[in-house]
């Protein structure tokens, strides 16, 4: 009897997970950084991630203080990814700066997205449930959300914690690039709160 | 005149300079949530299992995690080092309040907040010795932004024959903590326990 019931919950799993997985992304147009704009649709058939972001996050910081997220976005922008950063921190909120302050601090982080994209508004982090900064949703070429949810499975702002963690994203990335289906399509992020335009605390 | 206006606008400058200075400080500071550091003995004997605990002191209108954060933030991390062969048993947590928002719900803690735990020394100390512990205490505190808090504090055991009574100290902190009141109340919940 466990067993069925083991294997019922194991396809409701299945079945959500299939069901996130066909769900198509948000259509979205945002304004970058750097003063051009960036609509998903511009990028259909590539894989695109989208990466919530914000730079005074401490758990964001555990990416990017050590360089790995760097690594990453270099790495996968080179091999034909689309990497969107993308930031809901509304004026006057953790993590909101004004587009030179941005270019000042993607400079000084020497990271390498195709575009930090300013969502000030929060619509487009509404539209895609991001709760968390970082929180990752990975693209399929069709326009499917192929994987959504945390960086890897230590849930921890120590960069001591880089080593060792498993990397759900790599392996999303890493499966999609050699025409694989994505291991885990969904796993639940963590981090600071989206500074979205609310009076709530985290 | 002139000279008196000079005067005037440097010793304003200097007004400015050093509120704009203790300005950028108070800010600092109320970012900063203390951390001290008990321990229940000052004597312990080689082999003792030892009560120790992390209180955490956070301003108005931050608060910190539970073991089970929730949605939001993470747990805190305490780890203590110092000698060799040192065992650090789980720790407690005090139950948690509940942080509700439109984004999701965390538990935590806000005010001050005391952690209990208890370490075995090993049974290899030498009596009269004594050694420095150190705890490597990492937590985030949130409010409408969060910040990471890492410090490190030491506390000096002297190994003695037999470990002396918990210090006044250490029976304050816990009669005037969440653990005292849990004490006190009859059918009262079972503090949250896990490894950190």
């Amino acid at each position: 009897m466990k067993k069925y019931i083991a294997r019922a919950v194991l396809g409701l799993g299945l079945s959500l997970g299939s069901a996130f997985a066909q769900r198509a992304a948000p259509a979205f147009e945002l304004p970058a950084t750097d003063g051009t704009h960036h609509a998903l649709h511009q990028y259909a058939g590539r894989i695109v991630v989208l990466e919530w972001t914000n730079y005074d996050c401490p758990f964001v910081r555990k990416f990017y203080d050590e360089g790995a997220m760097q690594q990453w976005q270099s790495h996968y922008t080179q091999r034909g990814i689309i990497w969107l950063s993308i930031c809901s921190s509304a004026p006057g909120k953790q993590g909101h700066f004004s587009s030179e302050e941005w270019s000042r601090r993607i400079r000084a982080a020497r990271a390498h997205p195709t575009a930090v994209l300013l969502d000030e508004s929060g619509a487009v982090g509404r539209a895609y449930g991001a709760r968390n900064t970082p929180q990752l949703f990975v693209v399929g070429p069709a326009g499917h959300l192929v994987y959504q949810g945390a960086i890897d499975d230590r849930r921890s702002a120590d960069p001591d914690t880089l080593r060792g963690a498993k990397n759900y994203l790599l392996e999303a990335l890493d499966a999609l690039l050699e025409g694989l289906p994505v291991p885990i399509s969904q796993t639940k992020p963590y981090g600071c709160s989206v500074k979205y335009d609310l009076n709530s605390v985290q | 005149m002139l000279a008196l206006d000079l005067m005037g606008e440097v010793s304003m400058r200097k007004i400015i300079f050093f509120t704009m200075l203790f300005c950028l400080f108070s800010a600092r500071a109320q970012e900063w949530s203390p951390a001290q550091v008990f321990v229940a003995s000052d004597s312990v004997r080689p082999g003792a299992r030892l009560p120790v605990a992390v209180k955490l002191s956070l301003s108005e209108g931050w608060h910190t995690y539970a073991l089970e954060p929730g949605d939001f933030g993470m747990a805190p991390s305490f780890r203590w080092s110092g000698v060799d062969g040192l065992k650090q048993f789980d720790w407690q947590f005090a139950p948690a309040k509940t942080f509700q928002s439109d984004l999701g719900t965390s538990y935590g803690y806000d005010g001050s907040v005391v952690f209990l735990s208890e370490i075995e020394l090993p049974d290899t100390l030498q009596i009269g010795q004594r050694i420095e512990l150190t705890a490597a205490l990492s937590w985030m505190i949130c409010s409408d932004r969060c910040v990471l808090q890492r410090d490190s504090k030491a506390v000096v055991l002297t190994v003695a024959p037999s470990s002396s009574p918990p210090t006044s100290e250490w029976d304050e902190l816990i009669r005037t903590s969440a653990w005292g009141r849990l004490k006190k109340g009859p059918g009262a919940g079972l503090p949250q326990k896990g490894v950190l």
